[in-house]
C-alpha cells in the first residue's frame, strides 16, 4: 500500500489540492450568484462525464442524454409532486427507468447496427418524440412543467433553503462519477469500449462483442444522467420540456466533453471548468443586450478544438511529459514482469504434418460468396492440417480476402460450410469465432491509432485474462516474442511500417489464438525486414503450435514459410498442393504472368 | 373529417415544396463532401433576415428580394467553404457533424445577439390573400412558394443533368480521383457546389418571410426535417430525399390536424425512427453503406 | 517525352516508391510490369498529381511539373485510365465521356472526338444513355479509355485494363489498345499479365518493392530468369 502511494505521491498531491480547492470554494467565494454559476458547472461536468462513457470511451456520439437526464429528473419530482416520495428513493427509481428505456434505446439501434451520424440522428429524433411526448400529459405538468415546493431541509429530504449544500451533493456526484470513469478506464471494460471507438471491425477481430459492450456503455451512462437530472430538479426546483428535452441542451453536454476531451478521465470535467464559466461570464457582461451570447462562445470553442485540438483541451496537458508521468495520462502503462512461460525446448523442430490422419484443424467446403451478380468465391474446399503453415495465393481481385471474411465470421457466406475443430462456423459473430481460438488480422494496418502497443495487445490477452494485471503481463509476454521490447507505450499511430504488421500478429496471436489467419502481413517490407517477419512466424509456429493460413504476393516469403499451397483464381481452385509443385503448374503461371492471347 | 385530412395535406403538400429547397441544398452539400450539415436550416435563417432587410433598406417586395438574397447567400457558402469547411473535409464524419452542429450554434445565436429574438415580420404582394378550392383554403403566399420551390427544384436538376458545371460536381461528388483525372478543379467544384447548396437553400428566405414570422430559432424545424428526409431517402438520393420531405411535411400536418395539443410533431419523427431501425439505409437507398 | 527523375513517393510511413527513374518518348509504348504491391499504381497516382511525390522530379515536353495540380496536369496532355477504371458509376455513359471533355482544349473538340470514340466503340453509342454501372466488365473498360481520350491526350497511362476481365475481354481491350498505339500516341501501360505487356510494348520496365530492377525490350525481358523469379519467386 505504501508503495503505491509512494510511486503516486504527485497524483496524490494534485488531486488533494484540487479536491481541497473545490471544498473551499463556496467559503470563499460567498457570493451566492458565484456559488450558483460553481454548482452549474458542476452539474454541467457530471453530464458530460456520464455521456462520456457512452459518447466518449464507446465513441457512440449522440443526443440522446437530455432523455436520460429529463427521466431522471421527471420521475423524482412527478414522485415527490404527486405521491410525496423521497426524491432519493425518486433519484433510484428514475435511474431504474432511464435503464431500462436506455437499453430499449441501445437494443433497438446497436441491433440494427446503426452507426455515427445515423445513431447520433436516430437519437435526436427520439429526445424529440419524448418532449412532444411529456408536454402532452397533463400529470407531468405538460408546458407548465412541474414546481417543487422546499418542504425539508435536510440531506435526506435532499431539500435544503440554502443553496450551498447543493454544491457538495454534486461535487460528490462529481468525483464518484470520476472515480466510476477511473476504474472503468483502467478495466477491461474500459479498453473495450475504446477499441470498439478507434475500429469496430478490429474490435471484433480480437473477439469484443460489439453489441454486448455498447449496451453496456449506453446502460452505465442512462444511469448516471438520470441521477444528474434527479438532482437539477432539485436544485432548481422547477422542471419542464423545453429546459431539458431537447436535443440542443444535449449538444451542449456535447460540446462541453469533446472540448475537454471525450474518451478521457478529465477531459469532459475540464471541458466544463472550462466553458461553462466561460460562457457565463460573457452572458454577465453581454447577455443584458446580447442574449444567445454564451452559446455563440459555445459553438465557437467547438469549431476551434476540431480544427486545432483534435484531443480536446486535456491533450494539452497530456502532451507535457511531467503531467504524464506524474498526474494523469490517456494510456495504460505497465511495468511489471512479462507472464511466466515454460520455455520451449531449444531447437525444437516441427512436429511432422501428418496429412492422412484427421488432425484437421479447419475444413472449407463448397465455400460461395456472391456479391449481387459478381461470384467473388466460389465453391472452394480445402482442408487445413495441425501447425501447417498454408498459403493462398493468386492474382489481385481473386477472392483471397474475401474467403478469409467469410472463415473469421466477417462476411456469411452465400453457400457452403467453414467447419472449425468439429463445430460449424459459418456465419458465427467474429468475436464468437475468435473466442474459439481463430483469429485474423487485417491487410489495412494501424487499426487502432490512438492506442498503444501495450494497449493494443492487451485487447486481445482479456480474452483469456479478465483482470487487467494479468493481461497486461500476457500482453507484455507477446510483446517480446514479436521483438517490440522498448516500444510498449508508443501510439500505434507513430509506428513503423514494419512495426504495424508485426503488431497485427501480435494483436491477433495474443487472443490466445491456435488458428491465425494472415493477410498481406508482407507486402511493401524490405527484404531485411521480410526476413525478420518470416523467422518470427516460423519461430511462432514451432513453439508456440499456432497453425497459419497467410494470403501473401511476396512469392519469395511464400516459398519460404508455405508448407502447402492452395491457388485460386476468379475465386475458384485451380491448384494445390506443395508450394515447389504449384508453381511449376501451368494453369498458376498462366494465371500470374498472363496466357499467351491470340490475335492481338 | 375527409375535408381536414385533405386540407392537411394539401397544406403538408405546399410547405413540402420549401422543406424541398433545404433538402436540395443539404442533399448537394452532403453528396459532394458527405459532411452532414446540421447548419443548413441555419442558412434558410440567415437568408430570412437578408430578406428582411433587404425589404427594409430597398423598399422591395420580398419576391424581388430573391434577386439580392440569392447572390449574397451564394457568396456567403462559398466563402464560408474556403475559409472554415474546407479544412474539415479530409475528418471523419463524426468530427464533420460535430463541427457543423458548432457552426449551427454559432449562426444561430449569433443570430440571436444580433437581431433579438423578438419576431419579425415581412408583408409581399401576396399576403393575406387566399384561393377557396371547393372546401379547401389555400394561402397564395404559399402557393408561390411552392411553385417557386418547385421550379428552383427543377432548375437544380436541370443544371446538374445538362451543364457541364453540373456534371463536373456529380462527377467530383462519385469519385474525387477519377475526376481529377478527367481534368476537373475538384477543389473549386466545390467550393462552387457549397455555395450552390445554400443559395439554393436561401430562394427560400424570400418565399419563407411573408408567410411565418422569422426568429433566429426558425431554421430548426426545416433543419430536422430536413436531416431526416436525406437519411430516409437513402443518401445520395436526392429524389428520394425530395419525396421524403414531402412525406415528412405531410405527415406534419395530419399529425397537427388529427392528433392532440402539440403531438402532431410526433408523427413524422416516429415514421423516421421506425423506418430508420428497420431499414438503416433509407426508404429508397440501396445497400451501398 | 515523359520522364520521371528519382522519385520517392509513399503513404505516411511507408516509402512505396524509391528514387524511380524512366522516361516514354514519343509516341512509343512503355511497359511497366511488377507483382501486385510493387508500386506500379502508386507510379501513375504520382505521375497524375494525385500523390506529392517526397523527391525527384516530373518532366513533360521538357517542363517540369512536379509543382502542378491534377487537373492541370490533363489540361498538359497526360490522361490515365485508373486501375479499376473508376467510372462515374450512376451517371450515363454519354455523360461519363461528356466528363472526360473538361479541360478547354478538349471541350473545343468535343463533337469530333465523341465522334470518332463511338466509331471505335460502337457497343458505346449503342448504350449512350444507361448508367455507367450497367455495362459489363470488358465495356466498362472500354468506356474508362473512351472518357480518358476524351480529354485528348499527348499521354495515355493504361493502369491494368485487363484486371478482372475474362480471357476473351482481355482480348478485346488489348486490341483497342493495339489501335490506339497505332494512332502514335504515347502510352504508359501497366498491366498484371507480363506477356502480354512485354509482346507489346517498345521497351519495358521492372518494378520490384519500389525499386526499377530490371529494364529492357520486350523479347529481351521475357527470357530473363530475374523476371520469373519476382512473379513466382523461383
Amino acid at each position: 500500500m505504501s508503495e503505491a502511494i509512494k510511486k503516486n505521491k504527485i497524483r496524490i498531491a494534485v488531486l488533494g489540492v484540487l479536491l481541497v480547492a473545490a471544498l473551499a470554494l463556496p467559503q470563499v467565494v460567498t457570493n451566492a450568484y458565484a456559488v450558483q454559476i460553481c454548482t452549474m458547472t458542476l452539474f454541467f461536468a457530471a453530464c458530460a462525464i456520464a455521456w462520456n462513457i457512452l459518447g466518449g470511451y464507446a465513441g457512440q456520439v449522440c443526443f440522446v442524454q437530455s432523455l436520460f437526464v429529463g427521466i431522471g429528473a421527471y420521475t423524482s419530482t412527478y414522485l415527490f409532486v404527486s405521491h410525496g416520495i423521497n426524491p432519493w428513493i425518486g433519484m433510484l427509481l428514475g435511474a431504474g427507468i432511464s435503464m431500462v428505456i436506455g437499453i430499449g434505446v441501445g437494443y433497438l439501434t446497436f441491433r440494427y447496427g446503426l452507426r455515427d451520424v445515423f445513431f447520433a440522428l436516430s437519437t435526436m429524433a427520439m429526445v424529440e418524440v419524448s418532449r412532444y411526448i411529456v408536454l402532452n400529459i397533463p400529470a407531468l405538468g405538460g408546458a407548465e412543467g412541474l414546481f417543487i415546493v422546499i418542504r425539508g431541509n435536510s440531506l435526506g429530504e435532499y431539500q435544503f433553503y440554502d443553496k450551498m449544500p447543493y454544491y457538495y451533493i454534486i461535487l460528490t456526484m462529481v468525483i464518484i462519477y470520476l472515480v466510476i470513469t477511473w476504474i472503468i478506464h483502467n478495466r477491461k471494460l474500459g479498453f473495450y469500449f475504446r477499441a470498439i471507438r478507434e475500429n469496430e471491425n478490429a474490435a471484433q477481430a480480437v473477439g469484443i462483442d460489439l453489441f454486448r459492450y455498447k449496451m453496456y456503455s449506453i446502460m452505465i451512462s442512462s444511469v448516471m444522467l438520470a441521477m444528474c437530472g434527479t438532482f437539477y430538479a432539485q436544485y432548481i426546483t422547477y422542471i419542464d420540456p423545453p429546459s431539458l428535452l431537447t436535443w440542443e441542451i444535449a449538444g451542449q453536454i456535447v460540446i462541453l466533453a469533446i472540448s475537454g476531451g471525450a474518451g478521457t478521465v478529465f477531459g469532459p470535467l475540464l471541458g466544463a471548468l472550462i466553458i461553462y464559466p466561460l460562457g457565463e461570464m460573457v452572458r454577465a457582461n453581454l447577455g443584458s443586450s446580447y442574449a444567445g451570447v454564451h452559446l455563440v462562445v459555445y459553438g465557437a470553442v467547438l469549431m476551434l478544438v476540431i480544427l486545432f485540438l483534435p484531443r480536446g483541451f486535456i491533450g494539452l496537458l497530456h502532451n507535457n511529459k511531467w503531467f504524464r508521468k506524474n498526474v494523469d495520462r490517456e494510456n495504460y502503462v505497465y511495468d511489471g514482469p512479462a507472464e511466466e512461460v515454460a520455455a520451449p525446448a531449444a531447437n525444437a523442430q516441427p512436429a511432422a504434418i501428418d496429412y492422412s490422419d484427421g488432425s484437421v484443424v479447419l475444413q472449407v467446403e463448397h465455400l460461395t460468396k456472391q456479391f449481387g451478380g459478381l461470384r467473388a468465391v466460389g465453391d472452394l474446399s480445402f482442408k487445413l492440417y495441425k501447425g501447417e503453415i498454408l498459403g493462398i495465393i493468386g492474382p489481385n481481385g481473386s477472392g483471397k480476402t474475401t474467403t478469409f471474411s467469410m472463415i473469421s465470421g466477417f462476411l456469411k457466406p452465400t453457400e457452403g460450410k467453414v467447419i472449425y475443430k468439429g463445430e460449424e462456423i459459418q456465419g458465427k459473430h467474429p468475436a464468437y469465432i475468435c473466442g474459439k481460438g481463430l483469429s485474423r488480422t487485417f491487410q489495412i494496418v494501424q487499426a487502432f491509432p490512438n492506442l498503444t502497443v501495450q494497449e493494443i495487445v492487451m485487447l486481445g490477452s482479456f480474452m483469456k485474462y479478465p483482470e487487467t494485471k494479468a493481461a497486461a503481463a500476457h500482453a507484455k509476454y507477446v510483446i517480446e516474442r514479436l521483438g517490440f521490447a522498448g516500444k510498449e507505450d508508443v501510439l500505434s499511430r507513430n509506428l513503423t511500417y514494419p512495426d504495424l504488421k508485426r503488431l497485427e500478429i501480435a494483436k491477433a496471436m495474443s487472443t490466445g489464438a491456435d488458428l491465425i489467419l494472415l493477410d498481406e502481413v508482407i507486402a511493401g517490407l524490405t527484404e531485411s525486414e521480410t526476413q525478420e517477419i518470416v523467422d518470427i512466424i516460423q519461430q511462432i509456429r514451432r513453439e508456440d503450435g499456432i497453425t497459419f493460413i497467410i494470403i501473401e504476393h511476396v512469392m519469395q516469403a511464400v516459398m519460404q514459410l508455405t508448407d502447402r499451397i492452395v491457388v485460386i483464381d476468379h475465386g475458384e481452385k485451380i491448384a494445390e498442393g506443395l508450394p515447389v509443385d504449384v508453381v511449376k503448374n501451368p494453369k498458376v503461371i498462366e494465371a500470374y504472368l498472363g496466357g499467351e492471347v491470340e490475335n492481338v | 373529417m375527409g375535408v381536414l385530412l385533405l386540407q392537411s395535406i394539401v397544406t403538408g403538400f405546399m410547405m413540402g415544396g420549401i422543406y424541398g429547397l433545404v433538402i436540395l441544398g443539404l442533399s448537394i452539400t452532403f453528396g459532394v463532401m458527405q459532411i452532414m450539415n446540421f447548419a443548413q436550416g441555419d442558412f434558410l435563417m440567415l437568408s430570412m433576415y437578408a430578406t428582411f432587410f433587404a425589404v427594409t433598406f430597398f423598399h422591395a417586395d420580398p419576391y424581388i428580394a430573391i434577386f439580392i438574397v440569392l447572390p449574397v447567400m451564394f457568396l456567403f457558402g462559398a466563402v464560408l467553404f474556403r475559409v472554415l469547411i474546407v479544412h474539415i473535409v479530409p475528418k471523419n464524419q463524426m468530427y464533420q457533424m460535430l463541427f457543423m452542429m458548432g457552426l449551427q450554434y454559432f449562426l444561430q445565436n449569433l443570430a440571436l445577439c444580433l437581431f433579438s429574438p423578438d419576431y419579425r415580420f415581412v408583408t409581399g404582394v401576396a399576403s393575406g390573400k387566399f384561393i377557396n378550392l371547393g372546401p379547401i383554403v389555400i394561402e397564395v403566399s404559399r402557393l408561390i412558394a411552392f411553385v417557386v420551390a418547385i421550379g428552383v427544384t427543377m432548375l437544380v436538376f436541370w443544371f446538374l443533368k445538362s451543364t457541364d458545371t453540373g456534371r463536373a460536381i456529380r462527377a467530383a461528388s462519385q469519385d474525387r480521383d477519377a475526376a481529377s483525372y478527367s481534368g476537373i478543379n475538384v477543389k473549386k467544384m466545390f467550393i462552387f457546389a457549397f455555395g450552390l447548396g445554400v443559395a439554393v437553400t436561401g430562394i427560400g428566405g424570400p418565399l419563407v418571410a411573408p408567410i411565418v414570422p422569422m426568429s433566429p430559432t426558425a431554421g430548426n424545424n426545416y433543419q430536422t426535417y430536413a436531416l431526416m428526409a436525406v437519411v430516409l431517402g437513402g443518401l445520395g438520393n436526392i429524389n428520394g430525399a425530395l419525396i421524403s420531405g414531402f412525406i415528412m411535411s405531410i405527415a406534419l400536418e395530419i399529425g397537427n390536424a388529427f392528433l392532440p395539443g402539440s403531438l402532431g410533431a410526433v408523427l413524422p419523427f416516429t415514421i423516421f425512427i421506425v423506418v430508420l431501425l428497420f431499414k438503416p439505409e433509407g426508404i429508397w437507398g440501396g445497400k451501398s453503406r | 517525352m515523359f520522364k520521371m527523375e528519382n522519385v520517392t513517393a509513399g503513404y505516411g510511413e511507408v516509402k512505396v516508391l524509391k528514387d524511380v527513374t524512366f522516361e516514354v518518348p514519343d509516341g512509343q509504348i512503355i511497359a511497366l510490369v511488377g507483382s501486385n504491391g510493387a508500386g506500379k499504381t502508386t507510379i501513375t497516382r504520382v505521375i497524375s498529381k494525385s500523390l506529392k511525390p517526397s523527391g525527384g522530379k516530373l518532366i513533360f515536353d521538357g517542363q517540369d511539373y512536379t509543382a502542378k495540380q491534377a487537373h492541370e496536369v490533363v489540361e498538359m496532355g497526360i490522361v490515365q485510365v485508373p486501375e479499376g477504371r473508376r467510372l462515374f458509376s450512376d451517371m450515363t455513359i454519354y455523360e461519363n465521356l461528356l466528363v472526360g471533355s473538361t479541360c478547354r482544349h478538349a471541350k473545343a473538340e468535343r463533337e469530333k472526338t465523341l465522334k470518332a470514340i463511338f466509331e471505335t466503340f460502337p457497343r458505346l453509342e449503342e448504350r449512350k444513355e444507361q448508367k455507367a454501372k450497367t455495362l459489363s466488365g470488358g465495356e466498362q473498360q472500354m468506356l474508362a479509355i473512351g472518357r480518358a481520350l476524351m480529354a485528348k491526350p499527348k499521354m495515355l497511362i493504361l493502369d491494368e485494363p485487363s484486371l478482372g476481365l475474362s480471357p476473351l475481354m482481355v482480348q478485346q481491350v488489348f486490341s483497342v489498345v493495339r489501335k490506339i498505339k497505332e494512332s502514335g500516341m504515347t502510352i504508359l501501360l501497366i498491366e498484371q499479365n507480363v506477356k502480354l505487356s512485354l509482346s507489346l510494348c517498345n521497351y519495358a520496365y521492372v518494378l520490384e518493392n519500389g525499386r526499377i530492377v530490371l529494364q529492357g525490350t520486350g523479347e529481351e525481358l521475357m527470357d530473363n530468369e530475374h523476371l520469373r523469379k519476382a512473379y513466382l519467386g523461383i
